[in-house]
């Protein structure tokens, strides 16, 4: 790890999973400045330490029901230099589309068995921090599989509904590269024209990419 | 009368006929005597006066003879007629009257009038024994107007020493005294300034103080009886400055004044009468209307409009003691009516309906009988299918209640396989992972694969678990309604599910849980289907209700197996009091439409 540690705050109710995701991340090198278990304390904890990233489990008390969203939206609207992940139960992208619709940028939305998948967890920390926004493999196959009806996805070829999966998950164009085995300027080249068949002009790239992934959950 | 012998009959009908011509004759001969000496009566002054002496008198005679008639038991009808005949004595003590036994009773008795009036309208309508206070006011009337106005200075009046040359004889004069005749006559005055005014407040206090029924029968007498009372205070007040009572020009106009009085009183126990009739009349043209068999409701309708109450309401007794429903099943609490009288109507000792109604509507007991006969074959069935809907509505309530508890206890399972049994296993991949984390490179490679295979397995175990508890009840319906889970729904679908419209408002969460499951089965069962090539899920909200419609597009016929899995949704729908029907659509495939009631 380059520079100083990412500076982590973890809110979850479960305190061996609070405690268990707080291990894992510090030994990939994290530092977890803050803990907690309610929205309330998470949210004094980014006011307080200024983390980089909060992770927030969905369920929070007292209603055990969207806390974690709230609170994570919360985040995104007051401290926009702090991202966010929502870690959930639920795979309906419902509930990812309530978060990344209004904050796309520097959110993710990962099912909270993740935690235990360091690689997955501390790629997708890296790169919300980095102002991508990120969502659970899971949920984008089950996206790319369920049967719709004709719409914009059906102008895509095979190989371009790949890169956009990818695109959704939060790869960069260099990892993605990496994944379908083809050369930088291929990946390139197939991100342009889903960007193009989308009908999302010229913007700063990683804006593009954020649209790309809402058109892609709206569909 | 059914009890009597045909013999008794006979002579009661002839002793009634002779009361009556007694009394009626009675005030004939009373204005022959007004007119054989007219300077000193009142009847005989003009015939207007005739008139309304006899009209007055004769009025009074009748109605309380109709009331003896109607309610031999109560005496309140034998004192009206009795006020009736009293009207008439003040003519009585008219010097030209020739017969000395006739001037001798018109000298006792004269002034009379006031004080058996006053008693008669005290008595009406129930003829009841009066309390204390009316009692005494009634005594000092009687006084005044019998003894000090009457028996005591006829004691002491000698006609032919005390300047009345063409009197008859006083058959009760023990001496002549006409100091005390002067002197008493001026008492009388002095008193007749306290009773009239006592009766009309003991009048008055006693009308506060009856119940709203007996008040609206009777306000019309009590107003007549007061006014009437006053008229006569005003008699006395006038005569104080004279020291007796006179008939000059004043006093014949107030006179003309209580007989408009008397006359109003015998109006006004008629009137109940000619309600009575009318309700009677009209009852008669209800029977021809509930020939109709009416709707449900309708027999309110028929009664209300029939006894002129457009607030009346009906009520039907169920087999729990107390409580009532109406022609629609709906409950109905007697109880709480404020102002409102309650009429049982009965029928051989149960009682079929309440009627609630304005007080005095139905304060004849008769009356009650005879809308009970009218209206029972109606009032009876409509009980019937009031207590038959009052029945399916506590089914219905039922089913609605086994529903909401089986859907409250698949929430909270979706709730415990969520924050519970996954929490754990989520946990326990964790410490997997940490005590993975810990393991050397040189560790043996077999407990690596081992471990590696669990957390694998756990992975999958989430993966199920989640299934299975989004099976049972969706989150995403509890926490953000229809519209979301419909949405979270065609992500799972094995076809293309276009969704047309779904409102994104919530509803009753019985209605939530009932249209998301019939949608769910529904969009299953078309995909099983064969040849289904999508479907379309369309949710309106019309009028409280939410109208659903899954059509399947390419789907073969419905089939038995169909219809039986529909059948555990239309029991769920129907617990809402909603429905349900699969249409086959020619050449396009099904259509499976629900409606919801959503109270809102």
């Amino acid at each position: 790890m380059r520079g100083d540690p990412m500076r982590i705050v973890i809110a979850d109710d479960t305190m061996l999973i609070r405690e268990g995701t707080a291990r894992l991340l510090e030994d990939a090198g994290f530092e977890i400045v803050g803990k907690a278990d309610d929205a309330p304390k998470l949210l004094r904890a980014v006011a307080l330490d200024h983390p980089d990233v909060a992770i927030v489990d969905i369920k929070m008390p007292p209603t055990y029901t969207d806390e974690g969203l709230v609170a994570a939206e919360q985040i995104r609207a007051c401290h926009p230099q702090v991202g966010v992940l929502v870690l959930s139960q639920y795979l309906e992208s419902r509930y990812a589309t309530r978060l990344l619709e209004h904050h796309p940028e520097a959110s993710g939305y990962l099912l909270k068995e993740r935690v235990s998948d360091i690689a997955v967890l501390a790629d997708a920390i890296r790169r919300i921090h980095e102002g991508e926004c990120v969502l659970d493999p899971t949920i984008v196959a089950r996206l790319i599989r369920r049967p719709r009806r004709r719409g914009p996805l059906d102008e895509l070829t095979g190989r371009e509904r790949e890169v956009l999966a990818l695109i959704a998950e939060g790869r960069s164009n260099q990892a993605i590269a990496g994944l379908l085995v083809l050369s930088p300027k291929t990946v390139e080249a197939h991100v342009g024209r889903v960007f193009a068949k989308l009908g999302l002009d010229e913007s700063a790239d990683y804006h593009r990419r954020v649209l790309a992934v809402l058109a892609f959950l709206r569909s | 009368m059914s009890g009597m012998a045909p013999a008794a009959v006979r002579l009661d009908r002839v002793a009634r006929s002779a009361l009556w011509a007694a009394a009626f004759g009675f005030g004939l001969v009373s204005l022959l005597v007004a007119r054989s000496h007219p300077g000193g009566s009142f009847g005989g002054t003009s015939w207007l006066a005739a008139v309304a002496e006899l009209a007055a008198g004769w009025a009074l005679i009748a109605v309380g003879l109709g009331c003896a008639h109607r309610r031999p038991r109560n005496r309140s009808g034998y004192l009206l007629a009795a006020a009736g005949v009293s009207w008439f004595f003040v003519e009585w003590n008219n010097p030209g009257i020739g017969s000395p036994a006739a001037f001798t009773f018109g000298l006792v008795a004269w002034a009379l009038a006031p004080a058996v009036v006053a008693h008669a309208m005290l008595a009406y309508p129930s003829g009841r024994p009066l309390p204390l206070p009316g009692r005494a006011a009634l005594l000092v009337a009687y006084a005044g107007a019998g003894l000090v106005l009457g028996l005591l200075p006829a004691l002491v009046f000698d006609p032919r020493q005390q300047a009345c040359s063409q009197c008859p004889a006083n058959l009760l004069s023990v001496t002549s005294n006409q100091d005390a005749v002067r002197v008493l006559a001026q008492w009388g005055v002095w008193l007749g300034l306290v009773w009239p005014v006592a009766l009309a407040a003991v009048a008055a206090w006693r009308f506060t103080r009856s119940s709203t029924a007996v008040r609206w029968m009777c306000a019309p007498v009590v107003l007549g009886g007061v006014a009437y009372l006053l008229l006569v205070w005003a008699d006395f007040a006038h005569s104080l400055p004279r020291g007796q009572l006179g008939n000059d020009r004043f006093e014949r106009g107030l006179w003309l004044g209580q007989a408009i009085a008397l006359g109003a009183i015998a109006a006004g126990v008629t009137w109940p009468w000619i309600r009575a009739r009318r309700t009677r009349s009209a009852l008669a043209r209800l029977v021809v209307d509930l020939g109709h068999s009416p709707p449900p409701g309708g027999l309110r309708e028929a009664l209300a409009s029939t006894l002129g109450d457009p607030t009346l309401e009906v009520g039907y007794p169920l087999a729990d003691p107390g409580r009532y429903i109406d022609a629609h099943g709906a409950a109905v609490n007697p109880a709480a009516r404020d102002g409102r009288t309650v009429t049982p109507v009965a029928r051989g000792g149960t009682t079929v309906a309440l009627l609630i109604h304005r007080p005095g509507l139905l304060d004849n007991p008769e009356l009650v009988q005879e809308v009970a006969a009218a209206a029972r074959i109606a009032l009876e069935n409509e009980r019937l299918q009031a207590v038959v809907s009052a029945q399916l509505e506590d089914l219905r309530a039922s089913r609605a209640r086994v529903v909401a508890a089986g859907d409250a206890e698949r929430r909270l399972l979706e709730r415990d396989l969520h924050d519970g049994a996954q929490q754990r296993l989520v946990s326990l991949s964790l410490a997997l992972r940490l005590a993975r984390t810990r393991l050397g490179p040189d560790e043996d490679h077999d407990l690596i694969t081992g471990m590696d295979q669990a957390g694998a397995e756990i992975g999958a175990a989430i993966e199920e678990l989640r299934e299975l508890a989004h099976g049972i009840y969706p989150a995403v319906l509890t926490d953000e309604g229809l519209a979301a889970a419909v949405e979270a729904l065609c992500e799972r679908a094995a076809i293309p599910v276009r969704v047309v419209a779904v409102p994104e408002g919530r509803f009753p969460r019985l209605a939530e849980a009932a249209a998301y499951f019939l949608i769910a089965e529904a969009c299953g069962k078309i995909a099983a289907s064969a040849g289904a090539t999508s479907a379309s899920v369309e949710v309106r909200q019309e009028g409280g209700r939410l109208l659903v419609e899954v059509t399947g597009e390419g789907a073969g016929e419905p089939g038995p197996e169909l219809e039986t899995r529909i059948t555990g949704l239309s029991d769920r729908v129907g617990a809402l009091d909603g429905r349900l029907r699969i249409e086959q659509l020619p050449g396009q495939g099904i259509a499976i439409c629900g409606v919801i009631p959503c109270g809102s």
